[in-house]
């Protein structure tokens, strides 16, 4: 488990991390969110121990990880801009982490390798910006660490890829219990894959949520009233956003589906139904009861 | 995993990373040490006398060869600039990765300690440089060894290679520091260069300040200074395991500042010019106050004005200041940003400039308490024209051209300095009053640029106080000599001065070899044979010259001198008259000391040893003296004197007699407190002509000089001499 508190960090006079409380579980993927400067890669930098925190602590199993090599070697810190030893090719940076992450795989890096269509001999400074990605979620699945920091690791994967990387990420978990912690500032990208999201703005976090918890309390309803009626009627529903396109309502309701359903049944309509809320929808909701004008942030 | 495998494996793993500067390290010193002793074997005939037999051009050449070799193996010239090169270049490029985000991103986040990381590039760059040195001195040595069948160079590889490895640990760690406080490559290399100079800048720049503006401060104090103030002087320092010790010893100081800079340093400082953000102003402000000083000095120098001084001052202040500003932010629009610090810059800097200018320590004006005062050392350069010939010292070098052996002579930096310091006259009221008119004449002098209006005799004065707490104090007066003449002749007539400016009074009695003699008809070996003699002669001759005042000096001119040999002295010129052609030249030209007609005890033994030295300026033994008139001035006008007059020959031996009388005989030693006119060149015709052998060790000619005060009176009348003729054309002391 990670626990951050009170987590700061400072360059110069901007805070990009301002103390900040997050605790990551085991076993799920943990999606840290947020727009550009949010403080996202200084979070992640810090958890991978490249920077010494200006306050708070940030601790891994209860350990501290800033120069401790025995924790680094728990985790596998892909950046946004993964760097790799100069004319190496993916065999010498194997080579390389291998010395370093004991449970290196190098069965499955060779597997994975041949899978992605890389191949292991040729310079890493001649693939494209995606192959490089590519390569480092190679390494960093073969490392076998029970943590994987990516950096905006998505950004650059073409769809395909994406998807596939989503199903490495998954079996490993599966498998045994990978714990990825995904930063990005793009709410689509996590959606279909995220157990847990922080979202960070500003270097503060505005919340740190379960998924299925939040899809549990809010719903989208779609309906039609009857003529004479408008939202004001359905005085019952904690209405979170509403927005009417001719005679249809689209509104985001507070609420289980089961109290929301009874409600609706109560109020006499042509016609309503529930549909699925988008995670960039919980999030535009969830903060704008908190005051943020979310979707600056997040479209 | 056990972690000395770990930090093995990551060494190998770095070196993959530096594989082009392996092969540069190869190339290198494969070109420095075996494509250079090729050089040297190909060669090594063109720099041997081709006339001697082939057997001993051979046994030469190969010693030139196998000499030469040695010599570039412990070079302290060429191979310091190579060294400090590639250590910057090592340390720059080794650690590199710290100025880039991505790469310091990378190294920070692998399961690696900061520390071992440190130590894995550290011994790596040693390794690259110390490994491939190691291999090809080797390979160069055994080279050269097989052509010579000569083991020197064998035995030379492991003393150069710790010489030079040292010397680059050192630089090398130096360079370390300077990068781990920067963030950025050209930051970092200007850092190096300043960690590299920035000692024998403030040394130099506290040098010019004295200098500049202490009046009394006697010049080319700062050498010791110089020699410890950056490892760049490590190879000014006198070769041997002392200087290697001190390299390494504080290479691992500089190593551990550089790791402990390093496990402080923030991983965000990659891209920055500084590291640290606090050490942004002390680092300007220790660079810009210095630089400042040298654009005020040197504008102050170059223009001779106070004006100029202030001109450079505030020019340096401000230009630095922005070009500072420039280098930590890379913004031109930065330029006046940090203005507190460029005032309190300033301010310490006009601080600085202010105390030296306006002397605020008292420096010119010190002048130790009596009660603190327990003697000083006194000398000038009118006591002794010799002193710097009487206080070398020779030494044998063998000639590579030839593998004859040749003397060569050596002094101490300053011979004036080490003789004050080891001088301690004691009597404080000579003291007191030397100094007080020392400093009331140099200030006098300073004010007036240099200009007086007193005839007397100006000179510079070197005092060395000696204080009770076993300090040394020197200073350097311009002052009026003839005004102090009692005071100055004190000092000179004083055991003090002469035991420590005159070697001959500390030589073994028991150690002279020989004595040699050179009178007017050149030189001569004594025929003084048992030790007991020689010892007896030096005796005499010190005890006289002990009692030898300035007054005797001004009255009489020397007759003749002495050179007293000590055993080593002796063996040395042996082995080079023994030697085919030896040429003894310069051990017949070494430390003759004068003798004065007063030596009478002396002069009885000369001439009991065959040396009438008091009787050879008899009329009786020449013929003639032949007079040119060879003045330069016509008098008081200070023209050229176009109208000499032929040559006049002196017959008449009572005329001869009387400028004999006033006669100064070369004999090698030439004493400045005789007043001398050199407005006549006089050439004797002895009645007993120069036999060969006296020609070949003395004079074609007798050549005299005349005492300015005893000039006969025809003399003057035949050639129209006047008082101010004399003034103009002789020399004399204080």
């Amino acid at each position: 488990m990670i626990e951050a508190h009170q987590l700061t960090k400072r360059f110069d006079d901007i805070t990009a991390v301002d103390h900040i409380d997050a605790v990551i579980k085991d076993g799920s993927v943990f999606g840290l969110i947020g727009t550009n400067g949010a403080g996202k890669s200084t979070f992640l930098r810090m958890a991978a121990g490249v920077l010494r925190p200006d306050e708070g602590t940030i601790l891994m199993d209860g350990q501290m990880i800033y120069e401790n090599p025995a924790i680094k070697q728990q985790f596998f810190y892909i950046s946004d801009d993964q760097y790799y030893l100069s004319n190496a090719t993916p065999e010498d940076m194997k080579d390389f982490y291998r010395i370093l992450y004991p449970a290196f795989d190098t069965d499955r890096f060779h597997h994975l390798l041949s899978g992605f269509g890389l191949d292991k001999d040729r310079k890493i400074n001649t693939f494209s910006k995606g192959m490089k990605k590519q390569l480092s979620v190679i390494l960093g699945l073969s490392a076998k660490t029970r943590y994987l920091f990516c950096d905006e690791t998505f950004d650059g994967l073409d769809p395909v890829m994406r998807q596939t990387v989503k199903s490495l990420f998954a079996e490993d978990m599966t498998d045994r219990g990978l714990t990825p912690i995904i930063a990005s500032h793009n709410l689509r990208e996590l959606e279909d894959i995220c157990d847990h999201v922080g979202l960070l703005h500003k270097g503060g976090i505005l919340f740190s949520r379960d998924l299925e918890d939040m899809k549990l309390n809010i719903h989208k309803i779609q309906c039609v009233l009857y003529p004479g009626m408008s939202i004001s009627n359905l005085k019952d529903l904690d209405i979170v956003l509403s927005e009417q396109t001719g005679s249809i309502i689209t509104m985001t309701v507070r609420g289980s589906e089961e109290e929301i359903l009874e409600k609706m049944k109560r109020y006499e309509t042509i016609f309503f139904e529930l549909v699925p809320l988008s995670l960039e929808e919980i999030f535009i909701s969830e903060t704008e009861v908190k005051g943020y004008d979310i979707k600056k942030l997040v479209l | 995993m056990t972690s000395k495998n770990l930090f093995f494996k990551l060494m190998l793993e770095d070196m993959k990373t530096r594989l082009w500067s392996i092969a540069l390290s190869l190339l290198g010193y494969f070109v420095l040490f075996p494509v250079a002793a090729a050089f040297l074997i190909t060669r090594k005939t063109y720099h041997i006398n081709q006339n001697l037999d082939p057997a001993t051009v051979q046994y030469l050449a190969n010693r030139w060869a196998a000499t030469r070799y040695t010599a570039w193996l412990t070079d302290q010239g060429v191979f310091s600039m190579i060294m400090l090169f590639t250590a910057v270049i090592m340390a720059v490029t080794g650690f590199s990765w710290l100025f880039n985000s991505k790469t310091t991103d990378f190294y920070h986040s692998i399961p690696v300690k900061r520390q071992t990381r440190f130590f894995v590039i550290c011994l790596d760059s040693l390794l690259i440089i110390a490994v491939p040195y190691f291999v090809m001195s080797l390979l160069g040595g055994l080279i050269v060894m097989v052509n010579t069948k000569m083991a020197a160079p064998l035995a030379s590889v492991i003393p150069g290679f710790l010489l030079h490895m040292a010397l680059f640990f050192l630089c090398y760690m130096t360079a370390c520091v300077a990068v781990m406080m920067t963030g950025n490559l050209i930051v970092s290399i200007l850092g190096v260069g300043v960690f590299f100079i920035y000692g024998p800048a403030i040394v130099l720049l506290t040098e010019g300040l004295f200098s500049l503006f202490a009046t009394h401060y006697p010049s080319s104090r700062m050498n010791d200074y110089l020699m410890h103030s950056s490892p760049m002087m490590y190879s000014f320092l006198p070769a041997g395991p002392l200087q290697i010790l001190w390299a390494l010893l504080f290479g691992c100081i500089l190593a551990a500042v550089a790791l402990k800079i390093y496990l402080m340093r923030p991983s965000e400082a990659a891209g920055k010019a500084m590291a640290f953000k606090r050490t942004e102003f002390p680092i300007r402000f220790l660079i810009m106050v210095p630089v400042t000083l040298i654009g005020a000095l040197a504008c102050r120098e170059a223009m001779g004005h106070d004006g100029w001084m202030i001109f450079g001052f505030l020019f340096t202040l401000i230009a630095g200041s922005c070009i500072m500003e420039i280098i930590y932010h890379f913004d031109f629009k930065k330029l006046f940003d940090r203005r507190k610090c460029l005032v309190l810059t300033g301010v310490a800097a006009a601080l600085i400039l202010a105390v030296f200018r306006f002397d605020w320590i008292g420096y010119d004006l010190y002048m130790p308490a009596r009660d603190k005062l327990v003697g000083a050392g006194i000398t000038t350069d009118d006591f002794e024209s010799n002193l710097y010939s009487f206080n070398s010292r020779l030494e044998l070098e063998e000639n590579q051209y030839d593998g004859t052996m040749q003397a060569v002579q050596r002094n101490d930096d300053d011979v004036q300095l080490a003789l004050t310091r080891k001088m301690e006259f004691t009597d404080l009221d000579v003291i007191y009053r030397i100094a007080t008119r020392g400093i009331t004449d140099s200030l006098a002098l300073r004010k007036n640029n240099g200009s007086t209006d007193d005839n007397g005799w100006y000179s510079n004065v070197v005092v060395t106080y000696h204080l009770k707490n076993g300090k040394t104090k020197t200073r350097s007066y311009m002052m009026n000599l003839s005004a102090l003449r009692d005071d100055m002749d004190a000092v000179y007539n004083s055991s003090e001065f002469k035991t420590a400016a005159y070697p001959v009074f500390s030589m073994d009695g028991n150690d002279i070899a020989g004595i040699n003699y050179k009178g007017i008809r050149g030189l001569d070996h004594l025929q003084v044979t048992t030790p007991e003699s020689k010892k007896l002669l030096w005796e005499t001759y010190c005890r006289e010259f002990m009692a030898l005042t300035a007054d005797d000096r001004r009255k009489e001119a020397p007759i003749a001198s002495l050179q007293f040999k000590t055993a080593h002295f002796q063996e040395m010129a042996d082995t080079i008259r023994n030697q085919p052609d030896g040429y003894l030249g310069i051990f017949n030209d070494f430390g003759y000391y004068p003798v004065y007609p007063s030596f009478t005890d002396t002069l009885a033994l000369l001439k009991e040893a065959g040396f009438d030295a008091a009787g050879q300026l008899s009329a009786d033994n020449f013929r003639s003296i032949m007079i040119q008139d060879v003045r330069s001035y016509k008098n008081s006008e200070m023209m050229p004197y176009e109208n000499h007059m032929a040559p006049v020959t002196i017959t008449d031996k009572e005329e001869l007699a009387e400028i004999l009388k006033a006669a100064i005989p070369d004999v090698g030693y030439y004493d400045q407190l005789n007043r001398n006119y050199y407005g006549l060149e006089l050439t004797c015709d002895p009645v007993s002509p120069l036999t060969a052998e006296e020609m070949s060790t003395g004079y074609a000619n007798f050549y005299i000089q005349l005492k300015a005060d005893e000039i006969p009176k025809f003399l003057l009348e035949k050639f129209g001499i006047t008082e101010e003729d004399i003034a103009l054309e002789s020399s004399h002391g204080y």
